[in-house]
């Protein structure tokens, strides 16, 4: 008994040795994005930066709202949202039939997605930037509509497929017995089992859009286009970067994605092994 | 229940497949190479419906730090395009993604109309065919005799010049004066110094000299400012490649030292152009070459370090000092519609002198005028105004930054792709002999210019 | 049996249009820039001017340039050890937070958040705390006493690139420690119980039994984060630029570098389409492996 107490005494001294190590790693930065997005330009410019704030200020996000930095916010979520809902709804049913449908071709797609996903987005690049500027879609956020699933939806695709091969097909076979259909069986059985894999898929998808900054840089140029991570990049001008203002839009900037993170959160560790694991 | 679902899917399909055919079509339409731009063109066709005559064009201006300058640019613009019945679409775009900004957009041939930027990076579009000759406009405009020097490309001008950016020193005159030094006039009176004010267990280095080669200007303009004062050049004005001179070699190893005795920090390597800004802002560093946008921030943010500092001319060299110049430069896109509009704004803008004096001051000093009679302006004889200090050195402009080559492509290109920077790079970083890194450069040199 | 057939011909017409969206972007949207993406790696295309063919001469240039390998060698390099460091730790977290204890919810929220920043906000922050005058994390090791000099952190020829690697371990760990969490959690615990029975210590249990049950999950995870890796950009674009004398740079920071600052769209391409072999064969090791495990 005095054994047993004392094992787990030493195994709590070292997993919280370990979680509160890790947690200080991870936070530290976190800290000191916001801590320096609160902090007046005076005592920051400094090569001794204290580790503490001295004083607070909001002045970095009045002169955030000022310079019209929500519009930025706003047309990544629209982006975004759009952007996940689509791709998420092709890909369930490209990867219904991909895994539970047999017809010719089928493995030189599923082929060529795995391959296509892989491709660096630099390959695509000039060739995607004219075509859609061909398409009329210059400095318009709709544009970034057609280029984001080029490597959105090889993504959903190859995580979906390895979800959807995982639930037992027997499982179908007798909801199909019951008399359902084939998409009855995708929305009724396929659908709710892989929903952790599609949640987390819709929350991989949503921050991939969120993030991207290549395309959004050349494709919009005007502020009511144009995403947030060009919204932060533009407080570098030249050769002066307003750092007060660089990390206070990375604040606003994280919170959408942090908190889809933390309500998505119940589903990722069932959702991101789903596909590696035989039920 | 079944039936409906069926449908409802069905009816998805179908608007994807619709979607899909809709954006293929045009898609496989924008493969032909060489068909210019016939489905953008159709897509922006609807507004063409108001009166025909009515011009437009589209402007992409420099984002400044002083913001006051986009403000004015933009109201400026939009008054004139009321009053010449142009409607004018002003764009802000950050200095730092222009160059990747406009590449693509002239691949997929859909450029804006009017752009100002940096005159170097401006330079590396004439050889692209996509600029309109500007000699007209130029001409018409009374221009100091240096604006056109940094502003000319083989006889030509491609691009007008809206204002220098010339830039120059900055000096710590609060720690000069605790140890008593006089200001620097020549490189080797900074270097001597230097080993004096050098203190960097208290995290103070005497200068800050930028060495990154991620892009950016500053690295690459300080090393041929520093070869030209040493006597040596990169190529003479036939575009000869005369690099490889004891001069230059000389002026390479006194550039090296900076970095192999600690005068300057050692993460300079890689500082891009924010690096000597952040540094001196800091109080790091007691001297920086720069524009005037240190000198802008530091009066926002630090009041106190902007008393201390003195802005002096750029330093000469054992073979005195060649002045160049540099900065911002309107230039017009050939292809668009608004090509006409375009040139007659931009003489427009430079000859509304009044204008053009008071928004040299709203800058604060990081613009240099480039119209004869804006330095008159009280704002340039107040004593306080410490940027004043750079002023007369735009009455000496010998040329731009390839100077004594021809303002070409090639010499914006080796420019922009820092071979200068990374042959101190692999002295300082490497520890490559001089010499060799000098081949090296010589090799790299050659090979742009095909020789 | 009439029935199934039925079945079976109806299915064929769903396949496809179920498949045809999908099918539209991997073979259009996709497909078609690519081709032409590798037309272009065979000429010598710059910006504006129309291209003319040159065959294999980009890829024979950037082969025979020492600057492409030093930048092949560096991606390796940072693929092998972000994975590589991601895993062992991934691992460490997600046998820790299997365990039940106190607060365990708290510290899993905690970990998650690097995943949720972007990758753009991250690079800029991480390059912020680097600074080498403005940054914490200098002044901080030299107020405690750990050195007497600054670290170049993004400057140092040797240290850039492990600055980059740190900076994805630290955005990556949460992706890595919650798949392995998820792939723990279906492990029979009368496994561990017969193990312990048998006089199986914990090291032998935990390569003896967790290690092959998580298997398919290391597999999947490292891979995916592979790529990513691979193909990363931002991280080190932001950060250091690929500096200093390309030290720090990937094939991603080049290809863009010889597109833009050289205006060598053609070579950039070649650059871009050189590594695509090695990324098939890549991925073709991989597959084959997840196939036998699962």
């Amino acid at each position: 008994m005095r054994r047993t107490t004392l094992w787990k005494i030493r195994k709590f001294t070292l997993i919280y040795a370990i979680v509160v190590i890790a947690a200080v790693w991870t936070l530290f930065p976190v800290y000191w994005m916001v801590k320096s997005s609160l902090t007046p330009n005076d005592v920051m410019y400094t090569p001794k930066p204290s580790l503490l704030p001295s004083h607070w200020t909001l002045l970095h996000y009045r002169e955030l709202i000022k310079a019209g930095f929500m519009r930025y916010v706003y047309n990544s979520l629209y982006v975004a949202l759009i952007c996940t809902v689509v791709c998420v709804f092709i890909s369930v049913i490209a990867s219904y039939s991909l895994t539970r449908l047999k017809f010719k071709g089928r493995k030189f797609v599923a082929k060529s997605i795995i391959y296509s996903y892989l491709l660096p987005a630099s390959v695509l690049f000039i060739p995607m930037y004219v075509a859609v500027s061909r398409l009329g879609l210059n400095d318009n956020k709709n544009a970034l509509l057609i280029v984001y699933p080029t490597f959105i939806v090889p993504y959903c695709c190859y995580m979906l497929i390895s979800y959807f091969k995982a639930i037992p097909e027997s499982l179908e076979e007798a909801a199909l017995i019951d008399g359902c259909s084939s998409l009855q069986t995708l929305y009724k059985i396929i659908v709710p089992i892989a929903a952790p894999g599609i949640a987390v898929v819709a929350t991989f998808t949503f921050t991939m859009s969120w993030n991207e900054f290549l395309y959004a840089l050349c494709l919009t140029t005007s502020p009511n286009q144009q995403t947030v991570t060009i919204g932060i990049a533009s407080f570098k001008i030249s050769d002066q970067a307003i750092w007060g203002l660089l990390m206070s839009s990375s604040v606003v900037a994280s919170i959408p994605a942090v908190m889809l993170y933390f309500l998505a959160q119940r589903f990722l560790k069932s959702g991101l092994s789903a596909g590696g694991v035989k039920f | 229940m079944r039936k409906a679902f069926s449908a409802i899917a069905i009816a998805a399909m179908v608007s994807f497949i619709a979607a899909g055919c809709a954006s293929g079509g045009a898609s496989s339409g924008g493969d032909s190479q060489g068909k210019p731009a016939a489905a953008g063109a159709a897509g922006q066709q609807p507004k063409a419906e108001t009166p025909k005559e009515k011009g437009k064009f589209v402007f992409w201006d420099k984002a400044e730090y002083v913001a006051a300058y986009n403000d004015d640019m933009k109201a400026y613009v939009e008054k004139w395009g009321q009053s010449n019945n142009v409607d004018v679409t002003y764009v802000i775009v950050s200095p730092n993604d222009l160059k990747t900004k406009l590449l693509a957009a002239i691949e997929a041939k859909n450029p804006p109309d009017l752009i100002v930027g940096d005159d170097f990076l401006l330079k590396q579009f004439i050889a692209m065919n996509a600029l309109v000759p500007l000699d007209d406009v130029v001409n018409g405009a009374d221009l100091v005799p240096g604006a056109k020097n940094y502003t000319v490309t083989g006889g030509k001008y491609f691009l007008a010049p809206e204002a220098f950016l010339m830039g120059g020193a900055y000096l710590r005159k609060d720690v000069w004066d605790k140890h008593n030094l006089p200001v620097p006039k020549t490189w080797d009176e900074l270097y001597q110094q230097a080993k004096v004010v050098n203190d960097p267990k208290n995290g103070f280095y005497a200068v800050g000299f930028p060495l990154g080669a991620s892009g950016g200007g500053d690295a690459e303009g300080m090393l041929r400012d520093l070869i030209l004062s040493f006597g040596g050049s990169i190529v003479d004005k036939d575009n000869n490649i005369t690099v490889n001179s004891p001069e230059v070699l000389a002026a390479l190893k006194f550039a090296a030292q900076f970095w192999q005795q600690g005068l300057t920090p050692a993460s300079s390597t890689t500082w891009d152009d924010t690096g000597n800004n952040n540094a001196y802002l800091a109080g790091t560093v007691g001297f920086v070459l720069n524009s005037g946008s240190i000198y802008s921030a530091a009066q926002k943010d630090k009041p106190e370090l902007a008393k201390n500092t003195l802005l002096i001319p750029k330093l000469a060299g054992p073979k005195g000092r060649v002045v160049l110049g540099s900065g911002n430069a309107f230039a017009v896109l050939a292809g668009g519609k608004g090509t006409d509009g375009a040139k007659k704004f931009v003489s427009a803008f430079l000859g509304d002198k009044p204008h053009y004096t008071q928004l040299v001051a709203k800058l604060g000093g990081t613009w240099q005028p480039v119209l004869n009679g804006a330095q008159d302006d009280p704002f340039w004889k107040d004593p306080n105004n410490a940027s004043a200090g750079w002023l007369d050195q735009i009455n000496n402009v010998v040329g731009a930054g390839n100077y004594p080559g021809p303002e070409d492509a090639l010499g914006a290109k080796s420019k922009s792709m820092q071979l200068v920077t990374k042959t101190v790079q692999r002295i300082v970083v490497e520890k490559m002999d001089p010499q060799k890194s000098l081949d090296q450069l010589e090799k790299d040199l050659k090979q742009l210019y095909g020789k | 049996m009439r029935a199934e057939a039925l079945g079976r011909k109806y299915d064929r017409a769903l396949a496809y249009t179920l498949i045809l969206p999908v099918a539209f972007v991997i073979f259009i949207v996709i497909g078609i820039p690519f081709v032409q993406a590798l037309y272009l790696s065979l000429t010598n295309k710059t910006v504006g001017v129309e291209p003319a063919f040159i065959g294999l001469k980009n890829y024979v240039t950037i082969l025979s340039d020492p600057d492409y390998w030093k930048v092949l060698r560096n991606t390796f390099v940072y693929m092998i050890a972000c994975v590589a460091v991601k895993l062992v730790l991934g691992m460490i977290l997600a046998v820790v937070l299997n365990e039940k204890f106190p607060l365990r919810g708290l510290f899993r929220g905690i970990f998650l958040i690097p995943w949720g920043l972007s990758g753009m906000v991250t690079a800029m922050t991480w390059r912020w705390i680097y600074d080498d005058t403005y940054g914490i994390l200098n002044s901080l090791f030299m107020r405690w006493g750990l050195i007497d000099t600054p670290i170049p952190w993004i400057s140092g020829i040797h240290i850039a690139l492990v600055s980059c690697i740190l900076v994805d371990v630290w955005r990556g760990i949460p992706f890595f420690m919650f798949s392995l969490l998820g792939g723990l959690q279906t492990i029979d615990r009368q496994m561990y119980e017969a193990a312990t029975i048998d006089g199986a210590g914990w090291t032998r249990q935990f390569f003896g039994i967790t290690v092959p049950s998580v298997m398919p999950v290391i597999a999947i995870t490292a891979l995916l984060s592979c790529i990513w890796t691979f193909n990363d950009f931002e991280n080190i674009f932001l950060v250091t630029g690929g500096g200093p004398v390309h030290a720090s740079a990937v094939i991603s920071v080049y290809t863009y570098e010889v597109a833009f600052l050289q205006n060598a769209m053609g070579k950039s391409l070649a650059v871009a389409g050189s590594v695509i072999p090695i990324l098939v064969v890549m991925i073709i090791v991989a597959t084959r492996r997840l196939n036998t495990d699962a």
